[in-house]
């Protein structure tokens, strides 16, 4: 199952997605940012692949903030979408 | 079609008999069968290292793959490594999670960190045998709370999870519970004093 990180530059920005994508009915799941990204206690939010035209769509209507999108899969290496 | 019935059979033997199968000549379409999460990872896991096409159903509790030949097949000769069986669940490790929010301070923050933290749970190899949720912890076992995922996958994977009696009731959301049972005081202080307890 492919999914997508999204992670941020601050926790408020995080806070302000997840209420954005539950307003909007997208499944996001609330993570730890993995170790693999950061070393800091950072938060970030996992959605299914399925959604990436809806979240690049957010993101370029201003809706919510990211600092950089991940597409990873079970085998959890993240590579970054441009 | 060929079916491997593997109800009943811990790792390894799901993937010993599932490579079996697929490196039979005659393998054309096989059906696998097995009843566990552990299982059901590995096998998936050897199907997309044997270059087998294949899809996954879940039916009644059992995990059914239905696998075709595509190729030809890939010989998977690295040890099977039971990876889900690698998560141990202490038993002597017990959780008191006594609010929704983890930590004090901001309760948008407490609430962001709260769901963080189970769903860490679910990822580390270590799980506690327990987690009981206290006071308006019970608010994270029952309808409308959004790490019931997280839960339900935890307690799948051998952790119990228990909630107060009184508090679900004291919140009206005696009816409402959607992961794990319910539990009392009695119960939880016994716990408490039988295993390592954290309080988060």
């Amino acid at each position: 199952m492919k999914n997508i990180l999204i992670t941020f530059d601050s926790t408020n920005y995080a806070i302000q997605c997840e209420a954005v994508l539950k307003e909007k009915g997208i499944k996001g799941q609330i993570m730890p940012t993995p170790r693999e990204i950061t070393k800091s206690c950072g938060i970030s939010i996992r959605v299914d692949y399925e959604e990436i035209e809806n979240i690049k769509g957010l993101i370029n209507d201003g809706k919510i903030k990211v600092k950089m999108l991940y597409s990873f899969g079970e085998e959890r290496i993240f590579e970054p979408i441009l | 079609m060929k079916v491997v019935d593997c109800k009943g059979l811990t790792c390894p033997k799901p993937v010993i008999l599932t490579k079996k199968a697929v490196e039979d000549p005659d393998f054309d379409e096989i059906e696998v069968i097995v009843d566990n999460q552990a299982s059901r990872e590995n096998v998936k896991k050897f199907l997309q290292s044997a270059n087998v096409d294949f899809n996954m159903e879940e039916k009644d509790g059992l995990y059914h793959f239905y696998a075709k030949k595509k190729g030809e097949i890939k010989k998977v000769d690295e040890p099977v490594v039971c990876s889900i069986s690698n998560i141990s669940v202490d038993q002597g490790l017990t959780y008191i999670i006594s609010s929704d929010k983890l930590g004090t301070g901001d309760d948008k923050l407490g609430a962001m960190l709260m769901k963080s933290f189970i769903y860490s749970l679910t990822e580390i190899t270590e799980k506690p045998g327990t987690v009981i949720f206290l006071n308006s912890g019970v608010k994270l076992t029952t309808e409308g709370s959004d790490v019931l995922d997280s839960l339900k996958k935890l307690e799948e994977l051998g952790t119990e999870i228990l909630s107060c009696g009184t508090c679900l009731d004291f919140y009206g959301l005696k009816e409402k519970l959607v992961v794990g049972s319910v539990t009392n005081m009695y119960t939880i202080v016994e716990k408490m004093n039988a295993t390592k307890t954290i309080k988060i």
